[in-house]
C-alpha cells in the first residue's frame, strides 16, 4: 500500500518533471540539427591555417588565428574599442532606461500601455532604415548641420556623426527598449506597498528608492544590461553605417574577413573571441550579483 | 486627552467619493476599528492618516496638531499592512531596523531595539533570516515588530489578521489583545471581520460608503445598531417588516407582522401608528420551547430545517410568513427537536428592536 502510494508520488513528479523538457523539445531539436553543427564546424575552421596567396584554407591544426588577434596591435584596438562603445552604451541605456521605466511606470497612471508601445515603435522599423533616418537627421547636410550652421555662423559644424558619438547615439537609439522593458519587467514585479512602507519607516523618497525600489529592481537592471550589452558587442549595420569607416567594431571585422579577405578561419576565430568574452561577461557578472549585498533578489 | 483627530475629511478618486467627511476623534492610548466592507472608505482612510493620500478636504491633526502636509516619513507613525510589506531583500534584522536607521540611530542601539522588539512579538533569535524563510504569522510578528520598534506616536494595523489562517488568527488575536494592553499605544486599525473589531478595539466604527453609520464601543453597535446598514453588517438579524399596531408607555410597541402576529418591543418608537417599521430580533435572542410560556413573544412554529454547526445549532422557523432563523447554543442537553417537529418561539420585549422603513 504505501511502496503504491510513494510509486504513484514518484510517477506524478516525474511527469511534472517532463513537461519543460517537452516543451524545450522543438527547440532543442532545431539547435543540435542546425545550430550547433554549424557552430562546430566555424570553431574547427577557426583552428585552421588560411593561404592568404592561393586564398584557400588550409586543414592543418593552428592556434595561429587566436594568436595573431591577441598579439596584433590593430585587433586588440579592435577588441578594446568594442567593450568601450559596449559599456558605454550600456551605461547610458541604463541610467535613461531606468528613469524612463520608472517614469512610465510610476507616473505614467492609464496612459501607462501607450508609452509601452511609443518605446516599442521603433522596433517595427529595421536597424538599417533606422540608421538611415540618423543620417537624414545628422548627416552633412541635415537638419542638425543646417541649423548649427544658422546658430553658429560657421559652414563646419561640429559633427556628431561618423565618429564613435554617432556609432553610440545610433546603439542606443536601437537598444534602449530592450533596456526600459527589462526594468519595466522587474518594477512591475515590486510590491507597491514596500515603497509605502519604507516611507512610512522614515525613509525620504529618495532614500525608499536606493533602499527598497533600486535593490529590488537589480534582476532587470541585470537582464536589460546584459541585453544591451551583448547585442552591442556583436552589433554590425549601425557602426557599419553610422561609423564612416572610422569605427571598426568587431563584428564588422568578422564580416570584412570573412566577405572580403575570404579569411574564413580568423573570421571565425574572432567569431569565438567575441562569443567567449559576452560568455565570460554575462556568467561572472551575474555570479558576482548573486554573491553581492543583495544577492538574495536573484534567488 | 484627543491624541488623532479626523475633521470633515474627504477624499475622492475621479467621480468616486470614497471618503465622505469623516469626523472622528480618538484618545491618547485608545484602540480604534474601522470596520466596513470593501470599498467603504476604510483603507483610504488609514491611508490618509499615514500619509501616503492627499486629502481632497478636512483636517487630519495628531496632538492638536494639523499634519496634512506632513510627509509619511515625518509622521512617526508605525503601519502594519495587510500583506505585511517585509523588504524581501534585507533580513529580519535589517527591516525591524529599517525604521531605526533612517532615524540615524547609533549601531549598537540598533541592536539591542531590534531584539528587543523581536522578544516582544515572541520571536527571537531570527535576525538573519530572510523574509521568505519565515511562515505567514512569523512574518506578521516581525511586520508588527518592526512598526513598533521606533516608538510611534500611533500604529496602524491594515487588515491584520486576514491573510492567516483561522486557528493562526485566533493566537495572533489574543497576542494582539495583550501586546495593546502592555504598550497602552494609540492604535488604529482596519477591518473587515467583525469579529476582530468587536474584540481588539475599546471603539467601533462602521463605514459604508465613504461615511461612519456608527461609532460606538463594542457592545453597543452589536446591541444598538443605529441605522440598518449597521444592523445587517454585524452580525444576523431576523427582519420583519410590519405596522406599527399601539404604542404605549415606557416605549412599548406592538407591531402587526401578520394577521394574528403581533411582536411585542419596548425599545420605544417615535413615529405614530400604521407606520411601516421593520422589526428586528438577534437569532441568538430568540429561544425554542416545547410548551408555550409566559414569554412577551411567544409563537407558535415549525421547524423547517436544521443546521448543525458544533458549537451552534440554527434552527430554521417561519414567523407570519417571514423565514427566521433561532441559534441555540449546543450545551449538550440535547434539545430533543428535529425536523418538522411543532415548536414554540419566545423572546423578550427587549431583544424586538424597531427601525423606520
Amino acid at each position: 500500500m504505501a511502496s503504491a502510494k510513494a510509486s504513484v508520488a514518484t510517477r506524478r513528479r516525474a511527469r511534472v518533471n517532463l513537461l519543460p523538457f517537452f516543451l524545450l523539445l522543438p527547440v532543442m531539436v532545431v539547435f543540435l540539427a542546425v545550430f550547433a553543427p554549424a557552430v562546430i564546424h566555424i570553431f574547427l575552421q577557426s583552428l585552421w591555417k588560411f593561404d592568404s596567396f592561393r586564398l584557400a584554407i588550409v586543414r592543418d591544426l593552428t592556434a595561429a588565428n587566436y594568436v595573431k588577434f591577441f598579439t596584433d596591435a590593430y585587433y586588440l584596438n579592435v577588441l578594446w574599442l568594442t567593450i568601450r562603445i559596449s559599456l558605454i552604451v550600456t551605461g547610458i541605456s541604463l541610467v535613461i532606461g531606468y528613469c524612463l521605466a520608472y517614469f512610465i511606470f510610476y507616473r505614467g497612471g492609464r496612459f501607462r500601455t501607450y508609452y509601452v508601445l511609443i518605446l516599442l515603435s521603433p522596433l517595427l522599423v529595421t536597424v538599417v532604415v533606422r540608421a538611415f533616418g540618423w543620417l537624414l537627421f545628422l548627416g552633412d547636410n541635415g537638419l542638425l548641420a543646417q541649423f548649427l550652421k544658422f546658430v553658429l555662423r560657421t559652414d563646419s559644424p561640429p559633427r556628431v556623426i561618423f565618429n564613435e558619438q554617432g556609432v553610440i547615439l545610433g546603439l542606443f537609439h536601437v537598444y534602449l527598449p530592450f533596456m526600459v522593458l527589462a526594468i519595466l519587467g522587474s518594477l512591475q514585479r515590486i510590491d507597491i506597498s514596500l515603497p509605502m512602507a519604507a516611507r512610512n519607516l522614515g525613509a525620504s523618497a529618495y532614500q525608499a528608492f536606493t533602499r527598497v525600489t533600486l535593490p529590488l529592481s537589480l534582476p532587470g537592471v541585470f537582464t536589460g544590461s546584459v541585453l544591451v550589452f551583448v547585442l552591442t558587442m556583436g552589433s554590425f549595420a549601425v557602426p557599419f553605417l553610422l561609423g564612416g569607416g572610422k569605427v571598426p567594431m568587431i563584428a564588422m571585422q568578422v564580416y570584412e574577413k570573412e566577405l572580403v579577405f575570404i579569411n574564413w578561419p580568423f573570421a571565425g576565430a574572432m567569431g569565438f573571441i567575441l562569443l567567449a568574452i559576452v560568455g565570460t561577461v554575462i556568467i561572472f557578472s551575474g555570479r558576482a550579483l548573486e554573491r553581492g549585498k543583495y544577492g538574495v533578489v536573484f534567488q | 486627552m484627543i491624541h488623532v483627530e479626523l475633521q470633515s475629511v474627504r477624499k475622492t478618486f475621479g467621480s468616486v467619493v470614497a471618503v465622505n467627511g469623516v469626523n472622528l476623534s480618538i484618545e491618547k492610548g485608545e484602540t480604534l476599528a474601522l470596520l466596513g466592507p470593501s470599498g467603504c472608505g476604510k483603507t483610504t482612510t488609514l491611508n490618509m492618516i499615514a500619509g501616503f493620500l492627499d486629502l481632497d478636504d478636512g483636517n487630519i491633526l495628531i496632538n492638536g496638531k494639523v499634519i496634512n502636509n506632513v510627509p509619511p516619513n515625518k509622521r512617526n507613525v508605525g503601519m502594519v499592512f495587510q500583506n505585511y510589506a517585509l523588504f524581501p531583500h534585507l533580513r529580519v534584522y535589517d527591516n525591524v531596523g529599517f525604521g531605526l536607521q533612517m532615524r540615524k540611530v547609533p549601531k549598537a542601539e540598533i541592536t539591542e531595539k531590534v531584539k528587543r522588539a523581536l522578544d516582544m512579538v515572541r520571536l527571537p533569535g531570527v535576525e538573519e533570516r530572510y523574509p521568505k524563510q519565515l511562515s505567514g504569522g512569523q512574518q506578521q510578528r516581525v511586520a508588527l515588530a518592526r512598526a513598533l520598534v521606533f516608538n510611534p506616536d500611533i500604529l496602524l494595523l491594515d487588515e491584520p489578521l486576514s491573510n492567516l489562517d483561522a486557528k493562526l488568527r485566533e493566537e495572533m488575536r489574543l497576542e494582539l489583545m495583550d501586546l495593546r494592553r502592555r504598550l497602552g499605544i494609540t492604535s488604529i486599525f482596519v477591518t473587515h471581520d467583525q469579529e476582530e473589531a468587536l474584540v481588539l478595539s475599546d471603539r467601533v466604527a462602521v463605514m459604508n460608503a465613504g461615511v461612519i453609520e456608527q461609532l460606538a464601543i463594542p457592545t453597543e453597535i452589536y446591541e444598538k445598531p443605529k441605522t440598518g446598514f449597521v444592523a445587517s453588517f454585524i452580525g444576523e438579524f431576523n427582519k420583519m417588516a410590519g405596522e406599527v399596531a399601539e404604542i404605549g408607555s415606557g416605549g412599548a410597541v406592538k407591531v402587526k407582522i401578520a394577521e394574528g402576529v403581533v411582536i411585542k418591543s419596548n425599545q420605544g418608537y417615535g413615529g405614530k401608528v400604521g407606520d411601516k417599521v421593520q422589526v428586528m430580533i438577534r437569532p441568538e435572542r430568540m429561544r425554542l420551547s416545547l410548551q408555550a410560556t409566559a414569554s412577551d413573544n411567544s409563537f407558535p412554529v415549525k421547524v423547517e430545517k436544521i443546521a448543525y454547526l458544533g458549537m451552534v445549532i440554527r434552527y430554521y422557523i417561519t414567523i407570519g410568513g417571514v423565514r427566521c432563523v433561532v441559534f441555540v447554543a449546543n450545551r449538550g442537553d440535547r434539545l430533543n427537536i428535529a425536523t418538522g417537529a411543532d415548536v414554540h418561539v419566545e423572546w423578550d420585549n427587549e431583544h424586538s428592536l424597531i427601525a423606520g422603513l
